[in-house]
């Protein structure tokens, strides 16, 4: 039989159909209910290999689906933010807390109106890393939070820029002391203008307010120039949060 | 005067109700006792001169005097003056506590030609991100290495998984 792979399909692959995820939460009479949630645009994050293995016919929930959001898409294209912005110049994310589908392949087969192979090899190693960051992430420490809180407002300013087309995501680094001192990190495309971007990061630096801490460290690099150290070792900072969903950042323990 | 904005010149109308003329806003940040702070800091800081700033920012010395008496000057040679002020306050200030406070330094930090222009350099030409930029650069040299490896890891007690760092 031939297998999904065989088929065409890939992890990255955009798939439009009406499927009906679904959650727990507690509704008003105070008894844990299912919450349906209706949505037509998804994207398979199964591994290529895993749907090589899959039969066209099985029917196993065994593919893995995210949904795909188009409103009020993030800046930059995301490494370890929150939100994962599949293409630049395109509306299309997704985001970390959504809910996942679990469809079998024959189900999948038969419910998919639309499909198309929309990311490239680049934007398919960028899902795949931030599909597998996403659950090791740091967490800002309580001492930070108001600094972080700026750079995420600072960041902001300049969430229209078309400079930030070319960012892949926004790194710090902090070291205590009597003045918190930052270090920015840009991870780039590798088609980005690497001196604009420093530039932009300078006039993001001098945004933030001094007596909360001073950027004293900026640098920009593509991914073959970044090392993991500085991914595992760093915050991440996207246009509208840093690590945290909501309207500010908060402190880890709080 | 050539700030003034006179809506008939633009509408070709005149509304009987209001002025005909509007007169520059004036900008948070850009009000005498502000300018005479700043430049009361940024002259500490590096031990400039009144001319030497007003090179930097690009006015003249009797404008950077008046601003010092929290007058503005009534003919700078440069009317962009305030904005270049504030720009170069914003970096000088933050050079300066990087530098641990110390004019020298702060002076080494701002006129490094090492890597190129210096930061006064940019700041003459009125480009204040790559004035940052070299003088964080002369303070902190960026090491030679091409890939970007940081200095500054966690501490452990910063580290956690989801879901505490959505919280």
């Amino acid at each position: 039989l031939p297998k999904l792979y065989d088929r065409g399909w890939r992890q990255g692959t955009l798939l439009r159909a009406e499927l009906e995820a679904h959650g727990w939460v507690v509704g008003d009479g105070d008894q844990p209910r299912v919450d349906p949630l209706q949505h037509g645009l998804w994207i398979v994050v199964t591994q290529d290999c895993d749907l090589n293995s899959l039969d066209e016919a099985d029917d196993v929930t065994s593919v893995e689906l995210r949904p795909v959001f188009e409103e009020n898409p993030p800046q930059t294209l995301g490494i370890r933010s929150r939100m994962l912005k599949l293409m630049p110049g395109m509306p299309y994310y997704l985001q970390a807390q959504s809910r996942r589908e679990m469809i079998s392949p024959a189900g999948l087969v038969k419910l998919t109106k639309d499909r198309e192979k929309l990311l490239d090899d680049v934007r398919l190693t960028a899902l795949k890393t931030w599909l597998g960051k996403r659950y090791d992430r740091p967490a800002v420490p309580d001492g930070f939070v108001p600094l972080a809180k700026a750079i995420a407002t600072a960041m902001k300013g300049h969430r229209h820029d078309r400079i930030l087309d070319g960012v892949r995501d926004v790194l710090v680094q902090f070291a205590d002391g009597d003045t918190i001192r930052v270090s920015m990190f840009a991870v780039v495309t590798d088609e980005a203008n690497k001196d604009e971007v420093e530039r932009l990061l300078a006039e993001i630096a001098q945004d933030i307010p001094a007596e909360l801490g001073i950027v004293d460290d900026i640098a920009v690099g593509t991914s073959a120039e970044v090392s993991l150290k500085v991914i595992e070792d760093s915050f991440a900072v996207d246009a509208t949060d840093i690590t945290w969903r909501g309207e500010a950042p908060r402190g880890a323990l709080q | 005067v050539q700030q003034t904005y006179i809506p008939a010149l633009s509408t070709r109308q005149l509304n009987a109700y209001e002025l005909p003329y509007e007169l520059p806003k004036a900008e948070a940040g850009s009000l005498p006792a502000d300018a005479a702070r700043m430049v009361t800091d940024v002259l500490a800081a590096t031990g400039w001169s009144a001319r030497t700033l007003a090179d930097v920012i690009g006015t003249t010395h009797p404008t950077v005097r008046a601003l010092l008496r929290g007058h503005f000057a009534a003919m700078p040679r440069n009317r962009d003056y305030q904005r270049r002020l504030k720009a170069t306050y914003e970096i000088i200030s933050r050079i300066f506590t990087l530098a641990g406070r110390d004019v020298g330094r702060t002076n080494t930090a701002l006129r490094d030609q090492g890597r190129g222009p210096s930061a006064v350099d940019y700041l003459v030409q009125d480009r204040p991100n790559d004035a940052y930029l070299a003088a964080i650069r002369s303070l902190r040299p960026p090491p030679q290495d091409r890939l970007i490896i940081g200095s500054r890891p966690l501490s452990p007690q910063g580290r956690t998984t989801d879901p505490f760092d959505d919280e």
